[in-house]
């Protein structure tokens, strides 16, 4: 393998984490506020559905998009209500919108299936994709894979420098502390939950419009399940995040390397490989084995891998919240 | 004195609530209260649980619409309808169970929910400063940096005024602020009081601890089933009056105590180390006898090791090393069951979720330690009979106000749900009693009764560990106080030689 190739590879990835890296900051900021929306599977499927065929019918990526990230909001719009409003288990009503989701999304988009529409058009940035290796690699993609990393920083620095950012993390962390502050936590956990569930419906266009283009039954089927599992490795940091997607990503860059080696072993085996890693992390990542190995390291390495290994959920995450 | 406090803030000469009635469905929560409170002096509002001292004071502080009153700030009516509102008429509030998100920062905690001038950006450094300005000129030492739960009770609530006074509060209102405090740092904080009040604030002191109105007030008003009972200075009036006032009958007597007559050791702990339910060590290397016709008091911050420990010795909680002993029995590994069997008596600390089924009626929780005995069962059947008739006696002989024996439990008060707890416990002769924080929550009437059946035991010859974070309890009842800290018993000390100031050292970890 030359650098060319290697750098293919790598600029690859980087295109195919950016739907989970967009899902991933749009679920942070739904979970950070304390609500779980666990409906990404099915609210992808149907964005990717909209996106693809709205896209194809209007001739134009942008309104895909727009309407992609309606149907995300929408999604995620019935699971604050449920909660928020109506007190329901925010997981049941997560759980049975992943299942309508993934029907309905079959079911409307069945006229569409295998069939041309728009796409993202690649463009390169100017002098920023004429630098050496990352160049290529970050610079020379689309709008999608710049919205992507855009929103990595965008959504680090919400969180953690503006007023708006710290009332998101107070209403997530502790609600009561937040709300005799001022905060209207519910709204707050209104508005995060459909800016999220709109940034998630974008992930599943996102796949239709521009990594995995055009629509099947199940198009995306899975790859919600996956941006959740990303939100707990990353610790509910978008850096960290995108990291974990990019991981993944490369993970199966690699099981698809491994595979052209030996063609004797089954591809199942190979797909099965991102899978299997993504159990070991969530397993390891916040258990016991981490404290005990972060306390068997030297002290002062014990700092730094606490914050790299150490998860906690936002305190308040997936409890509804009471005023008085 | 100046109009202006040392925040820089006007200061509140008066603030009058006249006539406040809160009606609830089917309570009357206020019942026409008048309470006042003036620049530069602390005034305390007494009473019992359910007396209408949060009512009121969640009134004041806007959370709360009242039916009927008003509310006079400096002579003019005001109309609080939100938190927000009591705020901007400069009017603070200190809630018992600190409102402070523990994963933030200190200023990050001072800076939620206020603007910034940095319009939507944080101006977390000007923040800050500020912080160190008035942590100077109150002197309150905090720290803007550290994270909140890393620090110690008494500095979250230094962070809780700090956040008040951040705000331009002129009149604040403590609810309960030494429940959490340990003798020291009850100490500490009110010297800040006593500091702030001489600067021109108004504060008003919510507590039902006694010592603490007498040592620290001007003024106190008496708050019983939502009337005013009364006003009056603090200056030339005693405890017992004042715990006449809350209760209106005689009370508040120190429970008199018969001379020690301990015998052979019942409850012995040896060596005891346990994980709590994080999985983090938190009893490290306990030793300490339980004699018969003796009440050990466990003293101690809460947190640091009692709940673990009352768990461990009920059989609850496995101990990962180290022996508990029974009547000379060891009882180690064994399950509840069979610790119970052996003539343990359990009384819980959560008692709603870990002394009771709250949906099972008064009488299946008084059957519940031996509903599978004579005479409870007969070959396998529940002997309704002898239920109904035991559980009758037992209900009347412990006080236990309830419409009926078919009752749920969760509809009865927390103090008759401790009787119901009490006589299911102790109606059997037990050889050991394990009473964590038997009195927490319960009113005067409720706390006088446990006390006196605890002491009761005592002198039939039960061993008694009480375990308590309310000093003064251990102090009216026990003959010997171990403190705990941290997990290790940092004193063993007679009750003779033992003092607040002396246990308080130990509570923080002190050696002696």
């Amino acid at each position: 393998m030359n650098d060319s190739q290697l750098i293919a590879i790598l600029a690859s990835i980087v295109l195919q984490a950016s739907p989970l890296i967009i899902a991933v900051c749009g679920e942070i900021l739904t979970e950070r506020s304390g609500v779980v929306n666990l409906s990404l599977d099915g609210s992808m499927l149907m964005a990717a559905m909209t996106g693809f065929v709205v896209g194809m019918k209007t001739d134009s990526y942008w309104i895909g998009f727009l309407a992609a990230a309606v149907v995300g909001a929408i999604f995620a719009a019935i699971v604050a209500f449920g909660s928020i409003r109506l007190g329901q288990s925010q997981v049941a009503i997560g759980f049975v919108l992943t299942l309508l989701g993934d029907d309905l999304s079959a079911f409307l988009g069945q006229n569409y299936v295998r069939q041309t529409g728009v796409v993202v058009p690649r463009a390169g940035i100017p002098l920023l994709k004429d630098i050496p290796i990352l160049g290529p690699i970050l610079f020379n993609q689309n709008i999608v894979v710049y919205f992507a990393i855009l929103l990595i920083i965008g959504t680090w620095w919400w969180l953690n420098r503006t007023q708006a950012g710290l009332r998101l993390r107070g209403a997530g962390e502790r609600p009561t502390a937040a709300f005799a502050r001022g905060v209207d936590v519910n709204r707050v956990r209104y508005a995060y939950t459909i800016l999220g569930g709109a940034l998630v419906g974008i992930a599943g266009a996102a796949y239709s419009l521009n990594v995995k283009i055009g629509w099947s039954d199940g198009h995306v089927r899975g790859f919600g399940w996956i941006a959740l599992a990303i939100v707990i490795f990353g610790g509910w940091s978008p850096i960290r995040g995108a990291f974990g997607a990019l991981l993944f990503g490369a993970t199966k860059a690699l099981a698809t390397a491994l595979q052209r080696a030996f063609p004797e072993v089954s591809v199942v085996a190979f797909n099965a490989i991102p899978w299997a890693l993504m159990i070991l992390v969530l397993l390891a990542v916040g258990s016991d084995y981490t404290e005990r190995f972060i306390e068997a390291m030297p002290r002062r390495w014990q700092r730094p891998l606490r914050r790299v290994l150490r998860v906690s959920p936002p305190m308040a995450l997936g409890t509804a919240f009471h005023e008085g | 004195m100046t109009d202006l406090l040392p925040s820089g803030h006007p200061r509140i000469d008066h603030l009058e609530m006249r006539g406040i009635t809160k009606r609830f469905p089917g309570v009357l929560a206020s019942d026409h209260v008048d309470f006042d409170v003036r620049t530069g002096e602390v005034h305390a509002l007494l009473g019992e649980n359910g007396a209408g001292k949060s009512t009121l004071m969640r009134i004041l502080y806007g959370l709360y619409q009242p039916d009927e009153g008003e509310i006079r700030l400096n002579g003019q009516v005001v109309s609080i309808q939100s938190p927000a509102d009591a705020i901007r008429y400069g009017i603070g509030m200190i809630h018992q169970h600190f409102m402070l998100v523990p994963t933030l920062t200190v200023k990050e905690n001072v800076a939620l929910g206020l603007k910034s001038s940095r319009s939507f950006l944080t101006d977390l450094d000007k923040v800050a400063a500020r912080i160190e300005q008035l942590a100077k000129l109150y002197s309150l030492d905090v720290d803007p940096d550290a994270v909140v739960w890393q620090l110690s009770v008494g500095q979250q609530q230094r962070v809780e005024i700090i956040k008040a006074l951040y705000r331009g509060a002129a009149l604040l209102i403590l609810d309960e602020p030494t429940a959490v405090l340990t003798p020291q740092e009850v100490d500490e904080f009110f010297v800040i009081l006593e500091q702030m009040k001489r600067d021109g604030h108004a504060l008003i002191f919510i507590s039902h601890k006694l010592h603490e109105v007498i040592q620290l007030c001007n003024r106190v008003t008496v708050l019983r089933d939502g009337r005013t009972i009364g006003t009056t200075k603090v200056e030339g009036t005693t405890k017992q009056q004042l715990a006449e006032m809350m209760v209106g009958r005689p009370a508040g007597l120190q429970p008199t105590k018969k001379p020690l007559d301990a015998h052979e050791v019942r409850l012995s702990v040896r060596n005891v180390e346990a994980l709590n339910d994080r999985g983090r060590p938190a009893l490290r290397g306990v030793s300490f006898d339980v004699r018969a016709g003796e009440i050990v008091g466990l003293a101690g911050v809460s947190g640091n090791g009692q709940r673990t420990l009352a768990e461990v010795i009920a059989g609850l909680r496995p101990a990962t090393s180290g022996e508990v002993s029974l009547g000379g029995r060891n009882v180690t590994g064994l399950s509840p069951r069979r610790v119970m069997a052996l003539g343990l008596s359990y009384i819980p600390e959560e008692r709603m979720r870990d002394g009771m089924i709250r949906e099972f009626t008064v009488a299946e929780n008084i059957i519940l330690r031996e509903f599978d005995q004579p005479p409870y069962a007969r070959s396998g059947f529940l002997n309704q009979a002898a239920i109904q008739r035991n559980s009758r006696e037992l209900v009347n002989s412990f006080n236990v106000k309830t419409p009926s024996l078919e009752t749920p439990a969760k509809n009865l008060s927390g103090g008759n749900i401790q009787k119901i707890i009490l006589a299911r416990e102790i109606s059997r002769r037990p050889q050991v009693i394990v009473a964590a924080q038997p009195t927490r929550g319960l009113d005067i009437g409720a706390t006088e009764y446990v006390h006196a059946r605890l002491l009761e035991q005592r002198d039939q010859g039960t061993a008694t560990l009480l375990i308590s974070e309310d000093l003064d309890e251990i102090l009216a009842l026990a003959d010997r106080i171990l403190v705990i800290c941290d997990g290790r018993i940092m004193g063993d000390v007679p009750r003779a030689e033992a003092t607040a100031e002396k246990l308080g050292l130990l509570m923080a970890g002190v050696e002696s």
